[in-house]
């Protein structure tokens, strides 16, 4: 479900100072949430996630706090293989954030791990090396375990 | 569970006037960045979840000690900006409402009776639905 800013917002976009401000702080609750909500997604408690990355309870517990601004990124590097995804970092417009802000939801957050998306990515691969359909299927197989495609 | 925005409110007072809206616009540019995201931040995730994030920080105890319904946010600004609501309070279940514009100096609220301040205003919205209004 996407939303669309305020125009009064909008304006005070205009403002660099605000502008830059409004973006820090919302990569602050972008990352602060999103960790909660992989965490969540995968049933781990902070003790485990914290095992996973080789950190402690606590900084996990400060990662989550939407205020937190001290960001590394070999720190989002070493949780990004704990939950098993790919971790992106970019400059980008103001345009292409305030589109971001606009289609912010916990869903959108929300990212599988390899394991679950494995079958996918290599039926694309599949179609994309334009194997027949029965050899995607025997490939899907092989990935996924299953019987049946 | 499909995922639904909470509607957020503003108070206004006896004569009209959007204090929430004031007290945002008085505040620095930097401030009044981090209010704005942290607002539109709140109106997605929603009070739980702001609460395990640390945005929001609550129920709160009003001077004579007693638990309240009121929250305060948590943004870390040039100062500590910490607004006062509460859930509803029509609909608690969708809503929330701004009741108080307030930071927090040497883990003291400043105004000091922002807590209070925030109940009675919550009481006077539920009196009279119309001293609230569709936060911009």
């Amino acid at each position: 479900m996407s939303r669309k800013l305020s125009n009064k917002l909008l304006a005070k976009l205009e403002n660099k100072e605000y502008r830059q401000a409004f973006a820090e702080s919302f990569l602050n609750s972008l990352i602060a949430t999103q960790l909660r909500t992989l965490r969540s997604d995968r049933g781990l408690s902070q003790e485990q996630l914290a095992l996973m990355a080789g950190m402690k309870q606590s900084r996990i517990s400060a990662l989550e706090n939407v205020n937190y601004s001290s960001w590394s990124i070999s720190t989002l590097q070493r949780l990004a293989a704990a939950l098993d995804v790919a971790l992106s970092v970019k400059f980008e417009s103001f345009g292409q954030l305030v589109k971001t802000v606009e289609a912010f939801s916990t869903d959108a957050l929300r990212v599988p791990p390899f394991e679950e998306e494995k079958a996918s990515i290599y039926y694309q691969l599949s179609v994309a090396k334009s194997l027949s359909p029965r050899d995607s299927c025997t490939w899907n197989r092989k990935i996924t375990g299953k019987l049946k495609c | 569970m499909p995922n639904s925005r909470w509607e957020l409110y503003d108070y206004v007072d006896h004569r009209g006037r959007n204090v929430i809206a004031e007290w945002i616009d008085s505040l620095q540019q930097r401030d009044q960045a981090l209010m704005d995201e942290k607002l539109l931040v709140l109106e997605e995730i929603g009070p739980d979840q702001a609460l395990q994030t640390r945005l929001l920080a609550g129920p709160l105890r009003n001077s004579r000690r007693k638990i309240t319904s009121i929250y305060k946010i948590h943004a870390k600004g040039t100062v500590q900006l910490r607004p006062m609501l509460c859930k509803g309070p029509i609909n608690n279940d969708v809503e929330l409402t701004l009741l108080v514009g307030a930071i927090e100096k040497g883990r003291e609220l400043v105004p000091a009776n922002a807590v209070d301040t925030a109940e009675d205003r919550r009481g006077e919205i539920l009196q009279n639905p119309n001293r609230r209004e569709k936060h911009e």
